[in-house]
């Protein structure tokens, strides 16, 4: 397994407890640091982490893994390095092998109630056709915001997307996005659900709202269509074709 | 590379190289919840953190050999 964007390599450490061969990358110099004292703990060679970015990629030759993972890593990459990171990664799975990838969800600005859902239904709207020629010169996002009183988007202290541009996805439509890399989709999970949306999660006592979102999203992750609405996030498993 | 593009990935590796010089959490917990699904995550990342890695180590353990030692 390739883990890029490992983090501090919890994941890739427990896996490479159980048995597995994994090799983990992240750009920040700290978290490789983090990796291989973790390793070090555990009893796993500290050599599986390296210090890279997503050019990494390019050195694992074609059909060399089971299994390449991205978790919160393509929601900082903008489109075209993106793209690349696909191409790249399509080469590394062996026949029928794994890629698993988290995306920034889309579908989650319909259930934020803040600034960016009025963001969302705009581009959806004027994405999907011409009607915007029917304002009479006001633009729909001007209009929305003019008869829509929300919230703004607030950031967490530890959140890297306050500082820079981030880039998500649609759920519904990722398996006709992966296609042309060779991929096809075997499912969709939603591993974190906001059980309320963000604003209203402020009003309310924190500890009892984090044991309830632990004790239910694993359960409504993959099989309750809500999840799709009100996870931030989502997990694409795909197979390579 | 572009101006803006050298930015985005320098802010990001920044922000990570922060975040990364303390945060330790995910083993234990995630060691915790695969030896005992009632085993309660606690802090909203960790939460995050800690449910992806679950469904993808289900997921790699029921579809992907080990490596043969």
């Amino acid at each position: 397994m390739i883990n890029a964007a490992c983090g501090n390599g919890f994941n890739s450490v427990y896996l490479a407890a159980q048995g597995y061969r994994v090799f983990g990358f992240d750009v920040a110099p700290s978290a490789i640091a983090r990796s291989k004292e973790l390793a070090s703990r555990v009893g796993v060679r500290g050599e599986i982490f390296t210090c890279a970015d997503h050019s990494a990629l390019q050195a694992y030759a074609k059909q060399s893994a089971d299994v390449v993972c991205a978790l919160g890593f393509m929601r900082y990459l903008k489109t075209d390095i993106r793209d690349a990171v696909y191409r790249q990664v399509a080469r590394i799975p062996k026949p029928n092998g794994c890629f698993i990838v988290s995306n920034d969800n889309d579908l989650f600005n319909m259930f934020s109630l803040n600034n960016e859902s009025l963001a969302f239904w705009n581009d959806l709207i004027i994405g999907f056709s011409d009607v915007e020629q029917l304002l009479e010169g006001k633009s729909l996002k001007a209009i929305l915001e003019e008869n829509t009183k929300l919230p703004q988007r607030q950031y967490s202290q530890r959140s890297v997307s306050r500082h820079i541009k981030k880039y998500s996805a649609n759920p519904l439509t990722c398996g006709e996005v992966m296609r042309p890399y060779g991929f096809r989709l075997d499912k969709v999970v939603y591993p974190d659900a906001h059980l309320l949306p963000p604003f209203v999660e402020a009003l309310v006592n924190r500890d009892a709202l984090e044991v309830m979102k632990e004790t239910t999203c694993l359960h409504r992750a993959e099989n309750d269509w809500r999840s799709m609405l009100m996870g931030f996030e989502f997990l694409s498993f795909l197979r390579r074709s | 590379m572009t101006q803006e593009k050298s930015d985005q990935a320098r802010i990001v590796a920044e922000q990570f190289q922060k975040i990364w010089l303390s945060d330790t959490s995910g083993f234990d917990e995630l060691v915790g919840k695969m030896t005992d699904p009632s085993f309660v995550v606690r802090g909203e990342a960790t939460i995050n953190l800690v449910n992806r890695a679950v469904m993808t180590t289900d997921t790699f353990s029921s579809t992907i050999p080990k490596a043969v030692p």
